[in-house]
Parts: C-alpha cells; sequence; structure tokens
C-alpha cells in the first residue's frame, strides 16, 4: 500500500508562506512522498513542489470554501489505495519518529482530539450569538483589568515577554490541585514578598517585580470587577460568570448540537463530547464513505447562514452520523496544539513541552495563532530545532 | 451459545486455513459441531462452532443459508422469541426448513433488513452476510451478554466471539492501546468499543454494524436504549408484574432439547430462580454452587439450605483457598486484562457445572435492576457527611457527583489521573487520557434520580463490560452455557419504567425478592446483608506472590510502570491495586510475548 502525507493549500500568501515552512520541516523528517493539493489560479504567488496535483474548484466558492472542498475530498484526488496523512499548514514536524503515524492508522479514518471539547467549540462553527455576548463582557472585564493594571498597556516588547513568562509559571504552579494548594500555602506564609522564580510580589501593593527590579504587573481584584460589572463570582472555581452561571472566559453554548440535529437529523448525545481536530488525520482513499459524508455535509453548510465556514462542524456531524463517535483517536503527541494564547507552555532543550505539568514529547506540533510571529519568543525557541 | 467468526479481504483470497485456525481458537465455545463457508469469489469467510441446545439434527448446522445461498447466517446465543417470530414470518409467507433459532434471522433478515435485532428477545450475536447487496451485518444483544469484536485494516474485516478467535487468523498486527492500560487500570476493564489492541474493537452491546465489502467501511447504529419512566405504581400490583414476568423470561430461558441446571450462590438472585424452577415451573433443578474452606461466612451453607427447603439436587465444591497462580490461565480465556474478583471462583463452578449439564441459569442483572449494590444507598455515597446529606435533601447531587460516587465505587483501589501519573512509566503517559473515566459520559440521562443514574450506570458499564464478560468467558472455557433471565427486556424495561419508591428500600435488600422467596426459604437467607461470588479478602493479600511476579515481571522489564511505584504498593501493602498491576502482568506475560 502507498503511503504520503498531503498538504492542502490555496489563496493567501499568508498560507501559502506558511505550507513553504511546515513542508520544510516534514521533508527533512520524512521518508514518503508529501503532495500538496491546490488551485493554482487562486494562489497569491505561484507555487511549485515535486508532487503538486493542481485541481480547479468552483469559482464561486471564496478561497477559505474552496481549502475545504478541497481537503474533505482529498480521497477523490490522491492516488487510489493510498493510505494518507493530512497535514494542516501550520503543523510542524518534530522529529524522527514522525512517519511512524502511519502505524496508528485504524480504520476507516485516524484523527486527533481538539484541544477543547463539543460546549467550548460550538460558537467557532456556528453563527449563534455566543461568541459575540462573551466577548461583550471579556471586553468590560479586560478593558477593567487594563484601568488596573497598566503594564497590560504596555508596549515594550520586553515587557510584553515577562509578562508572558510570569503567566506561564502562575499557571504552571497551579497546574494541579496540589500544586494549587502548595502555591496559595506558600503565597500566605510568605510575608511582604512572595517569589516565583525570578519574579517578586510585593504583597501589600500587589505589584509584580522581574528579577532587575522593573515593575511589569499589577495584581487585580477579579471579585472586586465581577461585581462592579453586575456579573458573578465563583470563589471555588475563583472565575467571572455570567448570570446563567457560565464563565465569561470560556466559550460554551449547545448551538452547534442543535444545528446538526436541526440540519442533518443527527443527534448528538454526549453534549460535551471530545470532538476530533481536522489538523491532522489518516484516511485511507480505497475507503470513502467517511470522507464523502464529511464533504456532502460540508458542501451543504456553505450556503447556510446559520453556520460559519469550517470543516470541523460537519466533521463531529459525520462522526455521530457513522456511530463512530467512540473511535480511536490519535495521542495528543501526533498532534500537540501549542496556543498562543495558552499559558503554562514550555519548551524544554531536550525537545520536550511542558503543558500543565505534564511532560510530552510530540511528534508534530500545531502552532495555533501567530504562527512564524517572531516577537512571540516560544515561537523563536522552536525555530531553533528545525531540521538543518 | 457457540462461537462465531468471519474474514473478509478486499485484495487477498481468504485463505482457508485462517478459517481453521481461527475455528480452533474458538472451539471451546462449541465443541459440538463446526462449520466453514468461503464465498465464491473467496473474499469472504464465515465459520461457526456449535453447542447444541435446540434441533440436535443436522439441520441446525452453522453458517446457514438461505434457499437462493446468497444469505449465510452464523449466530451465537439464543433467540428466546424465535417461536412466536417464526410464527410471524410464516404469516407473511416465509418457509422454514428447520426448528432452530437461527433460520429466523434468514427470514428476519430478508423481511426486516435492518431493524431484525429491534425484533429479538435473548442473548446473541450474530453475522449476516448479505452476498447479493455485498453487505455484512453484526448484531449484538441489547445487554452484551453475548461478545462480539471485530477488527479492521484498510483491506481486510474481521469478526469472531473472542479476540483471540481474529488473531489467530495471522492477518492482523497487534498493536497494543496504550491508553486502554490506563482505563483498565481506572476501571478494572476496558470500555467498549475499544479493546487492548488498538485495531480490535467491541462491538457495543445494543449495537448493529453494517459493513459495506465494496467500500470496505462501516457505520454503527444503537437499537435499543433502555426506557425510563417514573411510574408510581402500587407495590403489590408492581410486584405481581415483576413475578409474572420473571416467570415468563424463565420459562423461555429454559427451553431446550437438553436440561438446563442453574448457579446458585445462596442469595436472594440465584435463590429466586432455583425457587421458582423448582417449585412454579416443576422444572428438576440441578443447582452448583461453590465454598471456600474454613471461611464462617462462605455461601455454599447458605446454597445448601436453598437447595433443601426447593427440593433441589445440589452439587458443591469447596474450595481450600483460591489459588492466583490461575490467573494466567484465565488471562488467555479473556484476551484482555479483566479484574473482576470473582473470575477465579466463577472459572471454577462453570468447571462443576460442566460435569453435570451443559447450560445453568444465573442471577446476574437483579442487583442493576432491583438497586441491590452497596452503592445504590444514599447513606452510603462517598461524600455523603452529614452535612452533605442534609444539603442533597434540598440540592440533589449532579451528574459530576453521581460519577465521583460511581468511580470510588467501581474503583477498588482507585487509579485516577493523578495515580496514573505516578505508576506509568513515560511512554505511556504520552497516551494518558485527561479523564480515565470518560465513558461514563455516554450514559448521563439529566433529571432522574440517583438510583435511576447509578442503575443505568451499572446497566452499561459495570454489568455489561466487567460481570457479563466475566460470566461468559469463565463459562465458555468449560464449554457451559450461562442464561440470565433477569435480563430478559421486557423485564428490564418494566422495572426501569417503575419510580424507586415503588422497589427499592435504602433499609432493605432487594424487597421484591424477599416477597418472592417468603415462607418459601429460611428466613437466613432473606436477611443477611449481601455479599459478593469472591472469597475472603485474604486471598488477594498474597503479598509475597505479588512481590516475586511483579518485581522481576514484564511490566517493570519493558517499562510499563515504575519500579518506585510497585515498591511503595508493597509497602502500603494496598492489595487491590497490587491485583490490578498483578492482572495486567499475567496478561502481558501471557499476550505480549
Amino acid at each position: 500500500m502507498n503511503r504520503a502525507f498531503v498538504f492542502v493549500v490555496c489563496g493567501a500568501a499568508e498560507h501559502l508562506n506558511m505550507l513553504k515552512e511546515s513542508y520544510a520541516w516534514l521533508l527533512a523528517r520524512t521518508q514518503y512522498p508529501i503532495f500538496v493539493v491546490t488551485d493554482s489560479k487562486r494562489n497569491e504567488y505561484p507555487i511549485d513542489y515535486p508532487n503538486l496535483i493542481d485541481v480547479k474548484v468552483d469559482s464561486s466558492f471564496n478561497h477559505h470554501q474552496a481549502s475545504i472542498y478541497l481537503k474533505t475530498y482529498l480521497h477523490r484526488i490522491l492516488p487510489s489505495n493510498m493510505l494518507a496523512v493530512y497535514l494542516d499548514s501550520d503543523i510542524l514536524a518534530w522529529n524522527d519518529n514522525v512517519d511512524k503515524i502511519f502505524d496508528e492508522y485504524v480504520s476507516p479514518v485516524t484523527f486527533a482530539p481538539d484541544h477543547c471539547k463539543l460546549k467550548q467549540f460550538s460558537s467557532y462553527a456556528v453563527n449563534c450569538k455566543c461568541l459575540e455576548t462573551f466577548q461583550i463582557f471579556r471586553n468590560l472585564v479586560e478593558h477593567e483589568i487594563k484601568i488596573n493594571d497598566i503594564y497590560s498597556q504596555s508596549n515594550d516588547i520586553f515587557i510584553i515577554n515577562q509578562r508572558r513568562l510570569l503567566m506561564d509559571l502562575v499557571a504552571n504552579e497551579k497546574s494541579s490541585l496540589l500544586k494549587k494548594f502548595r502555591f496559595y500555602l506558600r503565597y500566605f506564609l510568605s510575608l511582604r514578598r512572595f517569589k516565583i522564580n525570578e519574579f517578586i510580589l510585593d504583597k501589600s501593593s500587589q505589584l509584580w517585580y522581574d528579577a532587575s527590579g522593573h515593575a511589569i504587573m499589577q495584581n487585580v481584584s477579579l471579585k472586586k470587577i465581577a461585581h462592579k460589572l453586575n456579573l458573578r463570582w465563583n470563589i471555588l472555581k475563583q472565575e467571572i460568570q455570567l448570570a446563567d452561571g457560565r464563565a465569561v472566559f470560556v466559550d460554551n453554548c449547545d448551538h452547534l448540537k442543535e444545528n446538526i440535529e436541526s440540519k442533518f437529523s443527527i443527534r448528538i448525545k454526549q453534549a460535551n463530547w471530545q470532538h476530533w481536530n481536522g489538523g491532522v488525520f489518516l484516511f485511507h482513499t480505497g475507503q470513502n464513505l467517511f470522507m464523502q459524508t464529511w464533504h456532502d455535509l460540508t458542501l451543504q453548510i456553505f450556503s447556510d447562514p446559520n453556520w460559519k465556514i469550517r470543516d470541523q462542524g460537519t466533521l463531529v456531524a459525520t462522526v455521530w452520523k457513522l456511530g463512530l463517535q467512540n473511535h480511536p483517536m490519535l495521542s495528543k503527541t501526533w498532534n500537540l496544539i501549542i496556543d498562543y494564547n495558552t499559558s503554562g507552555i514550555f519548551l524544554q532543550d531536550d525537545g520536550s513541552f511542558i503543558i500543565k505539568g505534564v511532560k510530552i514529547f510530540p511528534n508534530f506540533i500545531h502552532v495555533y495563532h501567530h504562527f512564524g510571529d517572531t516577537s512571540w519568543d516560544l515561537w523563536n525557541k522552536i525555530q531553533t530545532f528545525k531540521p538543518k | 451459545m457457540c462461537g462465531i467468526g468471519g474474514v473478509f479481504s478486499k485484495e487477498l483470497l481468504v485463505d482457508e486455513r485462517a478459517l481453521q485456525r481461527m475455528s480452533i481458537a474458538l472451539k471451546h465455545r462449541g465443541p459440538d459441531d463446526e462449520g466453514m463457508y468461503i464465498s465464491e469469489n473467496k473474499r469472504s469467510g464465515l465459520i461457526h462452532r456449535r453447542l447444541s441446545f435446540l434441533d440436535l439434527t443436522p439441520a441446525g448446522h452453522q453458517p446457514m443459508n438461505s434457499e437462493d445461498a446468497s444469505i449465510h447466517v452464523v449466530l451465537n446465543g439464543e433467540i428466546y422469541n424465535f417461536k412466536q417470530l417464526r410464527e410471524e414470518l410464516q404469516a407473511l409467507g416465509c418457509v422454514f426448513k428447520s426448528q432452530t433459532d437461527t433460520e429466523v434471522l434468514i427470514h428476519g433478515y430478508k423481511t426486516w433488513g435492518n431493524n431484525l435485532p429491534e425484533k429479538l428477545s435473548g442473548m446473541f450475536a450474530f453475522a449476516i452476510l448479505d452476498e447479493k447487496n455485498h453487505k455484512l451485518l453484526l448484531g449484538r444483544d441489547r445487554f452484551g451478554i453475548k461478545p462480539l469484536y471485530f477488527a479492521f485494516d484498510s483491506s481486510m474485516f474481521f469478526f469472531a466471539s473472542e479476540i483471540k478467535g481474529i488473531l489467530a487468523t495471522n492477518y492482523l498486527r497487534k498493536k497494543i492501546n496504550l491508553t486502554a492500560v490506563s482505563w483498565f487500570l481506572a476501571n478494572r476493564y476496558i470500555p467498549s468499543p475499544h479493546s487492548i489492541w488498538k485495531n480490535v474493537f467491541k462491538l457495543p452491546a445494543a449495537h448493529c454494524l453494517e459493513f459495506d465489502l465494496i467500500d470496505f467501511t462501516y457505520t454503527l447504529h444503537c437499537y435499543y436504549t433502555p426506557k425510563l419512566n417514573m411510574h408510581r405504581m402500587n407495590v403489590n400490583e408492581a410486584f405481581e408484574n415483576f413475578h409474572h414476568l420473571l416467570i415468563q423470561s424463565l420459562s423461555q430461558h429454559l427451553i431446550a432439547d437438553v436440561p438446563i441446571g442453574s448457579f446458585l450462590s445462596g442469595g436472594m438472585d440465584s435463590s429466586s430462580l432455583v425457587y421458582l424452577m423448582q417449585k412454579s415451573l416443576n422444572y428438576p433443578t440441578q443447582a452448583f454452587s461453590i465454598g471456600f474452606k474454613g471461611w464462617n461466612e462462605s455461601e455454599h451453607q447458605y446454597a445448601e439450605m436453598v437447595a433443601k427447603s426447593t427440593g433441589a439436587a445440589w452439587y458443591a465444591e469447596i474450595l481450600d483457598s483460591i489459588q492466583l497462580d490461575d490467573v494466567k490461565k484465565l488471562m488467555w480465556h479473556y484476551d484482555e486484562p479483566i479484574a473482576d474478583i470473582s473470575i477465579l471462583p466463577t472459572y471454577a463452578v462453570s468447571e462443576l457445572a460442566r460435569g453435570h449439564v451443559k447450560a445453568v441459569v444465573s442471577g446476574e442483572g437483579a442487583d442493576e435492576l432491583l438497586g441491590g449494590y452497596w452503592w445504590h444507598k444514599p447513606q452510603n455515597f462517598y461524600y455523603s457527611s452529614v452535612f452533605q446529606r442534609w444539603i442533597s435533601l434540598v440540592n440533589k447531587p449532579n451528574f459530576n457527583q453521581v460519577k465521583q460516587h460511581y468511580i470510588h465505587a467501581m474503583s477498588m483501589g482507585l487509579f485516577n489521573y493523578d495515580e496514573l501519573k505516578q505508576c506509568l512509566a513515560s511512554e505511556f503517559l504520552n497516551e494518558l487520557p485527561d479523564d480515565p473515566f470518560c465513558h461514563l459520559d455516554n450514559f448521563r440521562q439529566d433529571g432522574i434520580p440517583v438510583l435511576k443514574q447509578l442503575q443505568l450506570l451499572d446497566l452499561h458499564t459495570f454489568m455489561n463490560e466487567l460481570i457479563l464478560t466475566k460470566v461468559d468467558r469463565a463459562s465458555m472455557a468449560h464449554s457451559l452455557e450461562v442464561r440470565v433471565p433477569f435480563l430478559d427486556h421486557t423485564l428490564v424495561d418494566f422495572m426501569l419504567s417503575l419510580h424507586p419508591n415503588v422497589y427499592f428500600n435504602s433499609a432493605d435488600q432487594k424487597p421484591f425478592l424477599k416477597l418472592l422467596l417468603k415462607n418459601h426459604v429460611p428466613d437466613v437467607i432473606l436477611n443477611r446483608p449481601k455479599q459478593g461470588f469472591v472469597g475472603p479478602d485474604k486471598f488477594y493479600m498474597n503479598y509475597s506472590l505479588y512481590a516475586q511476579t511483579l518485581l522481576h515481571g514484564e511490566l517493570i522489564n519493558q517499562g510499563v510502570i515504575k519500579k518506585l511505584y510497585l515498591q511503595k504498593c508493597l509497602e502500603k501493602k494496598d492489595h487491590w491495586r497490587l491485583w490490578k498491576l498483578f492482572v495486567l502482568e499475567s496478561w502481558w506475560q501471557v499476550w505480549m510475548k
């Protein structure tokens, strides 16, 4: 059986550049061919790869729709009888074990889990108003934080990075119940100054200082902000909540589930199911039912105003339609999500990442947001692992 | 009860020798007869091992085919309503050539298609190969009484009653499922549809799998969900209905051309069955029990009382001790690590019974239906401080609290995320599930009483995955069929339709069974506390055996668990965690060589 990796790219230079980067990482680390599927007429500049497949997509589709069209149609585009691994363009081949991913294949398809669950993802797949509602309150809270913590508005790259590092450390210090307990115990037992690595908190002023004595962050009372904005403060979870009990900073709704049921008559029986991530998956071009169903359902939402143009909502629908909701997934080592917006991610010198206190040796990393951002420390460190 | 299997290939020709190996691997499930079918194009093959109860003539031979030879069927188990279905189908013009329940599947499939399983009552796992439509349909009974596994790679598909049948073909490359090791340690079993092998699956209970032989892909669908209601029926009326349905179910379970015996533990569940067989159905019963020497609480003494009072013929074996070494032998039968502590006594009682009969009835399911487990009682909730109990009067526990309670009730040496992190070596940590108990979320139902939620979890997980698997493999190891009358779906639906106040009393054990047995068995049977079928705890505290097996075992040698963690368990004499590790080690030694 033939084996190959495949990328899909279409349209904007940003995506073409991203592919250039991830292709280079993969090329250095795989023995297998890498296909690139594109609609060349749409690309902002011409691209050239050894196994380039050019497919003309209906011109009524925008570039984003065209990419999704190609991705969910790969079973018809690639040669038959091929075991293929699809990779998003923001996925980097992290070590020389990448070819072992083919051994992870469990028919008919094998996906990796997403970094969040269905309720959290929901408002990113359908056009409900939840995201906007959350955003309004987040803006209000963030505005209050900015007023109280003047350092959060700093444009100084040094302060930005120091703040990020501090937040990562605090997140790591609270990554388990035991650690959290230890954190607060240390806090309460310390007299005037509370220390985490090189950072020092002056307890009376609630100001954080870095090793060189520069103030970088003002602790603010979220409880006070909640009260000021007429929101709820949950003391146990230490979070600000809307009147209905949903956390302001965690997306949470059932609208995707409801839309899947109303549009496709597919019932999702587990309200907060661990859905799949479409960034890395294995499929076989001889087994078309799954991919074709995904493709067909996805085309149906392109013109539906209730749905956002994404393939992941219809991926959920496809899985449940075919009864594969308990099908095995790839472990996170095959799609370790490195999100700019998530605190507490550390890259070690041995190539492992520490996330929420757990050390993981990934094979592929999935760089969410700020791919290629050289002002992001972690991205710069990732670059030091780039194969020569 | 039988063994079934099949191999389907997209490209290669199916090798007859592979099917033969599969058949041999499942021989213990059906030593009476064997059959094989290979399609004309040699891309599909079915095998069957028969343990015969009905129509002992060659007419019951399987794989059985339709008249036009386009449909081929293999069945493991019993369809108890096959006579009614047969009449229904005959009225629709179907012509039968045998007296078997298997033939009902052929005509039923032709008539009702994929809706066939909904019409069936019983314990079954079947496969229907429809060559005309290039389709294979697999089905499994509502509660998972009969097992069915399937495996799949891009160009071959397999199914069998036991995993060893699939592996015996030598076509499939075993890939261990590292996450499943965590699931096993956390739950004592590996939840469906997963198995210890990454590419082998359990067909979940109450599910059908439709396999497209051209596209080589499958779809799964669930055909039955227990129907819940909160009907506040009068207690006497409810009991009469329960009594009637149980007798009806029991008589169906006794249909066979050979005598059926009964397991008898001396508890109320099996005692009820023996009493009803002897007294209500006038069925001369042979009852089988296991006792433990030198143990005051050994149940055989109670079983003897029940046998005497009901007039059943009684056979018992008294064990000196539990030979934990036998676990290794059992791991071959179980195919997967499974850490129910009654696997050894169940194996022993099955051996005893098979010396006298081919099939027995057993009381599984009664505790799930009637609220008989200790974790059903509100006073035993793990978070039940006096204060929390007061709170719970006004603020009912939510699903997450019920789930936590259930996890603690099931754990026997809890392996939660943090414990697994300490125990497992680094390769396994990459595959560690965030929530090793997440399969319980599949059975969440909001707005129902806590007891009902617990009963649902029991039916879908503890009973389905652990108890019934244990019973099937232990009995099949001795070619003994075990039938479970409490799990007739009409009876289950009826009990689940009742409000808990009708059948449950937290201060009393299973009131319906007490009513049934009152004045028919000695009072001591009715009033003694519930006891598991496990023997004394001290049998499982063999620390020298644990140390000897584990310290130099494969789990340490192959870097599955950390030695430091093991030493800590041994120092703390943490016998339940050691028991699970011991089972895993025994499985590893048998299957990972």
